[in-house]
This record gives C-alpha cells, sequence and structure tokens, in this order.
C-alpha cells in the first residue's frame, strides 16, 4: 500500500512538473518593449571615449516607465550618450537619449553604476540635460558627470601612414543639488564651495567631517559626508 | 507517513487543476435598476473579483461591458478601465431603442477563456418613450427566477417609517457585518416585480486548459490582438512583422511577430485611446495575399435567450414613460457628470525624437508631386521606378551593412509600407517633411533612414487604405466620466417639477464590523412603492444584500 502511494505521489509529482514545464501561457511577453536608436559609427580616438569600456549588462529604464533588462550597453562620456550593442545584428546604436530616463550599468557581479537623466540648471539659461552618475540622492544630492573631453591633438605613424587623432581624457564634473532647488558645480571636490551655499550649517557640518575624518576631496568619502549631511538633518536651519 | 503521501498527493492534484499564475476571474455588476425608459441612463458599479476567494482581484486593468438586445445585436460596447479591481461606470440608452428585454453583460479578458458562461450577465427591460402596444409583455415567456437568491451574509437595515410624505429626507441604516463589505446602494421606485438582486456564480465552467488560454489578462493596460492570414488558403502566417501607428504629428510605431498560430499582440497604451489604429504589414507590397485580422473582443457566439422572471405591470411602465418625458422636456438634471481619477497620459511611442533635418516645401517654388520634390529637394534621397511599383532610397546612409529594407516612411505620424500612394503629393499638399539619413533601430527592425511627411490637414485619413492595411477605432475609455444620480435639495420653489424614480445610487459604499453605515435621501413628488437594495461583497468574500420597500403618499 505504502509503496503504491509513493509511485502515486511521483506520479503526481512529474505530471506536475511536466504541466507547468509546457506552459505556453507567458503574460508579460507582449510586455517586453523595445530600444530605438540610431547606428552609430566609432571614431577612433586616442584615450577611450567610454566611461564603461566593456560591454555590461543593463537595466534601462525608459521615460514611459517600461524596463529593460539584460542589454549590453556602455556609456560614451565624450557625447554624453548610451551605446547598444544589437543582440541580434551586434551593430552598435546610439540609444534615444529622450527615451531614456535612468540606466544601471554592472561593473561586476554586485555593483551596479546608476546613472540618470538630470537637468542641471534648471532654472537658468544654460540649463543642460545630461546622464549623470547618482552617487547620493536626499535633500543633498550628489551627481558625477562622468564627461571626457577633448584635449587635443596626437600625430600618430603607424605603418608609415601618418595620421592625426584626437586625445581624449576623463573630465569628471560634480554636481550637487541643494533643498531649495540649486545646483553647485565643482570641477574639483572643495569643501569650501559646498559650505558656503550652506553658511549656518558650516559649524555642524565640519564638525561632523572631522568627528568622522573625513575629507571633502575623495569621491568616496565626499558621498560619505553627503549621506551623513542627509541622515543627521544639517541641511535644516538649526 | 501514509497521511503525508496522501497530503503531498492531494496537492499536486490540486495545483495542476487550476490554471497556474492568474486565478480565475468572475465579474459582478449592481444596477442601479432593472427597468428603464430608452433615453435614461442606466448606472453600474463593475467588480472583479478571485472566482475561488471571492476577494476584490487586481489582475485586470480592463472591463468590458456590453447590452445586446433579444435579437443577440450589441447595441452598447463600452471598454472600462478599472482601478484595484472595480469601477463605477454609466452609459445612457439610446432614445430609439425598442421596447424589449434587454442583457447586460460584463466580463474582463482573462475571463474569455472560460467561455461566455463566467460572463456576469442580467436582464434589464427597456422601453422606448413612444411605445404605448408593451407587445413584448406578451411575447415573454414565464420563467422562473435564474438566480436564486442564496446570500451568504444577511444585511439588516432599517428606516423610520414605512410611509414617507413627498420631499422628505429619509435616513436608513446598516448594521454592522462581520468583516467589512463594499456596496452598492439603489433606491427606485419598482412595480410590483421581485426585485432581483444579482448573486455572483461560484462555479465556473472551466471550458479550456492552461495550454490553450489565448486570451490574455490585461495587467497593464488594453491588449489588441489578431490574427495574420493567408486570404486564399486561410493558413495563419507565423513570422509576420504587424506594425502599428495612428494619425499625429510625430511620426510612431510600434510592431508585433506572429507565433506559431499566426497571432499577435499589442499592448496599446492610453496613448491609443479613442484614435483610429493602422495596422499594416512590413513588407506589405511582397506579402500580397496576407490579411490582417483583429478579433473583436464584444462579439459573442452564444444567443440571447430573451426571458426575465417578472416584469412590471403596464401602468408602471406608462407612469415611468410619462415622468422620463416630464424631466426632458424640463431639461431637469436629474444626473450630473463625475470624473474618475485622471490617469497620467502616456507618450507616444515616438519612432525618432531628434536628428531629423527638417525641410518646408512652401520655402521652396512649387513642386508638382513627391519625386519631383526629391529630385529637387533632396540629393541624398533617390526614388527608383519598377513597373508600378517606386521605391525610395536612402543615399547617405551607411546601408551596405545591412540588408536592404529601405526607410521608414510614415505620412501624418502613420507608418507606411508603399511610396505609391504618396508620389501624387505635392508641396501644396505637404507642409513638413523630415529626414534622417542614418540608420535606425527598432528593437529588432533596422531601416535605412526615415522620411517623415506631415500633410497640410491630414491626408492620410481621407487616404484609401492599401490592401493589406487594416484601419479600425480603438474606442476610448468610458468611464473617464460617468454619471451618478445628482444630490441636493429639490427646489423649493418649484419651478421645475421634482419627479424622479431613482431616489438615491451609490455604487460603493463601505460597512463596517464595528459601526453602522448611515447615508439619507430625498424622496421625490412621485408618489409610488421604493425599494431600497443593497448589495455586494463582504472583505471575507461572502455576498451581502438587503432590501427594503417604503412608499412615497401624500
Amino acid at each position: 500500500m505504502k509503496r503504491a502511494l509513493l509511485l502515486l505521489f511521483f506520479f503526481a509529482m512529474g505530471l506536475n512538473m511536466l504541466l507547468r514545464s509546457q506552459i505556453t501561457f507567458k503574460p508579460d511577453s507582449i510586455y517586453t518593449p523595445q530600444l530605438s536608436g540610431t547606428l552609430f559609427v566609432e571614431k577612433k580616438y586616442k584615450g577611450s571615449q567610454y566611461v564603461t569600456p566593456e560591454w555590461s549588462n543593463s537595466i534601462l529604464l525608459l521615460s514611459n516607465g517600461d524596463t529593460i533588462k539584460n542589454e549590453k550597453i556602455k556609456y560614451n562620456g565624450y557625447l554624453d550618450e548610451v551605446i547598444w550593442l544589437h543582440p541580434k545584428n551586434y551593430h552598435k546604436f546610439m540609444l534615444d537619449k529622450s527615451n531614456i530616463s535612468e540606466f544601471w550599468i554592472t561593473r561586476s557581479s554586485s555593483l551596479l553604476i546608476h546613472y540618470q537623466k538630470i537637468d542641471i540648471f534648471p532654472r537658468k539659461a544654460n540649463s543642460q540635460r545630461i546622464f549623470a552618475e547618482v552617487v547620493c540622492r536626499g535633500t543633498v544630492s550628489m551627481y558625477i558627470y562622468r564627461k571626457i573631453s577633448r584635449n587635443g591633438t596626437n600625430e600618430e605613424n603607424e605603418d608609415g601612414l601618418h595620421y592625426v587623432l584626437e586625445v581624449l581624457n576623463p573630465d569628471n564634473i560634480y554636481y550637487f543639488e541643494l533643498p531649495d532647488g540649486e545646483w553647485i558645480e565643482m570641477k574639483n571636490l572643495k569643501v569650501d564651495n559646498l559650505l558656503k551655499y550652506m553658511p549656518k550649517q558650516k559649524k555642524a557640518i565640519v564638525q561632523m567631517m572631522n568627528a568622522n575624518h573625513l575629507k571633502f576631496k575623495s569621491e568616496s568619502q565626499c558621498a560619505k559626508i553627503i549621506q551623513l549631511i542627509n541622515e543627521k538633518g544639517l541641511t535644516k536651519y538649526p | 507517513m501514509r497521511k503525508l503521501l496522501l497530503f503531498g498527493l492531494f496537492q499536486c492534484l490540486l495545483l495542476n487543476a487550476f490554471p497556474q499564475g492568474f486565478p480565475a476571474e468572475i465579474v459582478i455588476m449592481q444596477i442601479d435598476r432593472d427597468f428603464y425608459v430608452a433615453g435614461e441612463p442606466v448606472l453600474y458599479q463593475f467588480s472583479t473579483l478571485n472566482a475561488s476567494t471571492h476577494r476584490l482581484s487586481d489582475n485586470s486593468k480592463m472591463g468590458y461591458v456590453l447590452l445586446r438586445n433579444a435579437q443577440s445585436k450589441v447595441v452598447i460596447k463600452q471598454r472600462i478601465v478599472l482601478e484595484k479591481g472595480s469601477t463605477a461606470g454609466s452609459f445612457v440608452l439610446p432614445d430609439t431603442l425598442s421596447s424589449g428585454i434587454y442583457q447586460m453583460v460584463g466580463f474582463t479578458n482573462f475571463m474569455r477563456n472560460f467561455g461566455e458562461k463566467s460572463y456576469f450577465q442580467k436582464e434589464l427591460i427597456i422601453v422606448n418613450q413612444s411605445d404605448t402596444e408593451y407587445n413584448f409583455l406578451k411575447k415573454q415567456p414565464p420563467l422562473a427566477h435564474s438566480q436564486s437568491v442564496a446570500w451568504q451574509e444577511k444585511l439588516k437595515i432599517t428606516i423610520d417609517s414605512d410611509i414617507y410624505l413627498p420631499d422628505r429626507k429619509v435616513k436608513v441604516k446598516i448594521e454592522p457585518v462581520s468583516g467589512n463589505a463594499k456596496v452598492s446602494v439603489s433606491v427606485f421606485e419598482n412595480s410590483n416585480h421581485p426585485v432581483s438582486p444579482v448573486v455572483p456564480k461560484i462555479d465556473i465552467p472551466v471550458e479550456t486548459t492552461q495550454q490553450q488560454m489565448k486570451f490574455q489578462p490585461e495587467t497593464k493596460g488594453n491588449i489588441l490582438m489578431g490574427e495574420v492570414v493567408d486570404e486564399t488558403t486561410q493558413q495563419p502566417i507565423a513570422g509576420a512583422i504587424v506594425m502599428l501607428s495612428c494619425v499625429d504629428t510625430v511620426a510612431n510605431l510600434q510592431y508585433a511577430v506572429t507565433d506559431s498560430k499566426g497571432v499577435f499582440r499589442f499592448l496599446l497604451s492610453n496613448y491609443y485611446d479613442g484614435k483610429e489604429l493602422y495596422l499594416s504589414l512590413k513588407n506589405g507590397i511582397k506579402e500580397d495575399g496576407w490579411k490582417i485580422r483583429v478579433e473583436d473582443k464584444f462579439a459573442m457566439s452564444s444567443k440571447f435567450r430573451a426571458v426575465f422572471s417578472a416584469t412590471p405591470d403596464s401602468n408602471f411602465i406608462a407612469k415611468s414613460q410619462n415622468i422620463a418625458y416630464i424631466n426632458k422636456s424640463y431639461d431637469v438634471e436629474v444626473y450630473q457628470h463625475h470624473k474618475s481619477k485622471e490617469n497620467v497620459m502616456c507618450p507616444a511611442p515616438r519612432f525618432y525624437y531628434d536628428g531629423a533635418k527638417t525641410l518646408y516645401p512652401a520655402d521652396y517654388s512649387s513642386l508638382d508631386d513627391f519625386s519631383e520634390i526629391v529630385t529637387e529637394l533632396f540629393p541624398f534621397l533617390s526614388i527608383k521606378k519598377h513597373a508600378n511599383n517606386s521605391q525610395i532610397k536612402v543615399g547617405g546612409a551607411t546601408s551596405e551593412q545591412f540588408e536592404y529594407n529601405g526607410p521608414a516612411l510614415f505620412l501624418d505620424g502613420i507608418y507606411m509600407d508603399n511610396i505609391n500612394n504618396i508620389l501624387k503629393l505635392g508641396s501644396d499638399k505637404i507642409k513638413k517633411i523630415d529626414v534622417i539619413y542614418a540608420e535606425r533601430v527598432l528593437g529588432d527592425l533596422v531601416f535605412q533612414g526615415v522620411i517623415s511627411i506631415v500633410t497640410k490637414g491630414n491626408m492620410k485619413q481621407t487616404m484609401p487604405t492599401s490592401v493589406n492595411t487594416l484601419k479600425i477605432m480603438n474606442t476610448d475609455v468610458a468611464n473617464a466620466d460617468y454619471l451618478q444620480i445628482a444630490a441636493g435639495l429639490p427646489d423649493q420653489n418649484r419651478k421645475i417639477p421634482y419627479v424622479r424614480q431613482l431616489l438615491y445610487w451609490n455604487p460603493s459604499v463601505e460597512i463596517f464590523n464595528s459601526k453602522d453605515t448611515e447615508f439619507e435621501f430625498i424622496t421625490s413628488q412621485n408618489e409610488g412603492n421604493y425599494t431600497i437594495l443593497v448589495q455586494g461583497i463582504s472583505d471575507n468574500g461572502l455576498p451581502v444584500c438587503v432590501s427594503k420597500k417604503f412608499k412615497v403618499k401624500k
């Protein structure tokens, strides 16, 4: 009796697995959004035009709220564009910037770099819409525009062929969004540039930095400082 | 051990007995009345419930309501948006409806897998304003009540009197139930015919297996489904690419590929609501014998057997016609519009955003047709004629890397696979031309470039569609704006008569398990027998209902 029951049990388990494996009903199959862009013809430079030189898996959040996962992309810091490696024809396409609001690039199995399309200086005439790396979001937010700039030209000679290449170098720009909507731009991380916008909190911030042995000049420590400013509510007036 | 094995076996069999992923749904609708004069609105509450738990189901975001006559002809079709499984709605009965018994039907796309027997169905009596014969009453076959009232949870309702004077306030108290409940409340005049509350059907007739499930639950919005077939052999075409766009100032495109059964599906955002959709086949010229068919969600295969458990008497019908006539003559605002929560409008699925070179033909000397425009104004475009067919090519694109596909051609926002239809357009008819000379990608489709033409006065709408292009109307959502009974006291100066048969309607009333629920309404000058009907579902998934009668008499 026990053996018969055991057999019946395994038979039912098998049937269950068989039926489940045969399900053709995939409710989300029609919900897969499509990426759009223009063919990207890569130019040769001295130095990389990409912030992320390897094709990396990604998560793309489109402007209409759709999410696309596992597409291979690179972030081009020279053009401030996302380049997509088409999985079927293996051509490179520059994705429509207007169609993307945020994206995450996998750097390692556990590290995702988050980029967001932000309007810097939205109230000013020189307002710009860029993809910036999100370092810290809160009452005070910190973003890094991983810009790659042209820095002169370099003459090259290869197999007797003489040609001129534009030289590209990383040229990070740091942006801080303050609670009143004001934006601060820094080419180099200097704490005084931040503190002059927060005179009433200056003393508390300096004390907090000293207590935690943090230096504003380092990107990671700067991120920690902004995180602590948000956590300790140092943006509020005393 | 034996018990454990038996339990495991039972679990396995149970799991296989039900569709996986999405539980079966049922629809229940509460309707303000069951008798109407043509021209009056029907007010309703539409709720989707999990078929096994009877709790509100949030799976489907779309619901469908239709009204069909005794000949099974559909006279009203509505697509409604559901908010957490339910919504209020209404439709106005056309003045021209003939007298008879009609059937109101409610369902979701997912329910279509289980057959029409699983749909919500309720019979309504509608009388034309000018009908004096009431012949439909004579044809009425006798029938016992089809849905016996088997309410699991009885409600208790109290009013302070059984007889009220006209223009008097009536206070109603509903006693608590075990577990909260959501109900609809209707107070209406009825003849001596018994009120038939709607009992949700407990057993769902499963007529299909998991593998045969064709209709997907609309968890994210409206799904447009269709098929591509060979017109001669009627065989389904797998792998056909169906393009979808609509008239707009921007070029817009979505595409779907047919599966092994020739079926394609599009998820339509609210951008497409109330718009004419153009469906065409990519490489349509080459695939001459292929045809696109779109399924009609409202099509019902079963015939409606017009039966009703009880009908009102002819005096009551004549009185109702008079009241409808009075309210219409005096233009009495018995109902008022109510806007449901506004949904954020989805952006157009634009084919391109920037990078286009724009040219306004009006800035140049007049040219007779599009070929001339291309020759004179676009040095990198060329039109090649092959017999009766012409093709446009983008010269500047690095197109050799791809199989030749030609540029994506749009006319007034709509994707066109055939340039021949627009060759006759001269600069007097074209407002603007956008051209992108680089390859554009959309999903797996690569185009040699883009040419988007905007005409003066949307010429696309007046142009004949090609053989394998299908033009369909995607109706607007019906419950963005629905009718509710107008609140407020009657006009004390009596300039306008205050005669109503529907005194109160609230599609969504919360009944609590700890305190009484109270509401009030005003009686009208219309003397008669009235019914307070409360019906809905408790949070425990049990149907709840109560009705109470009272009189209005001078």
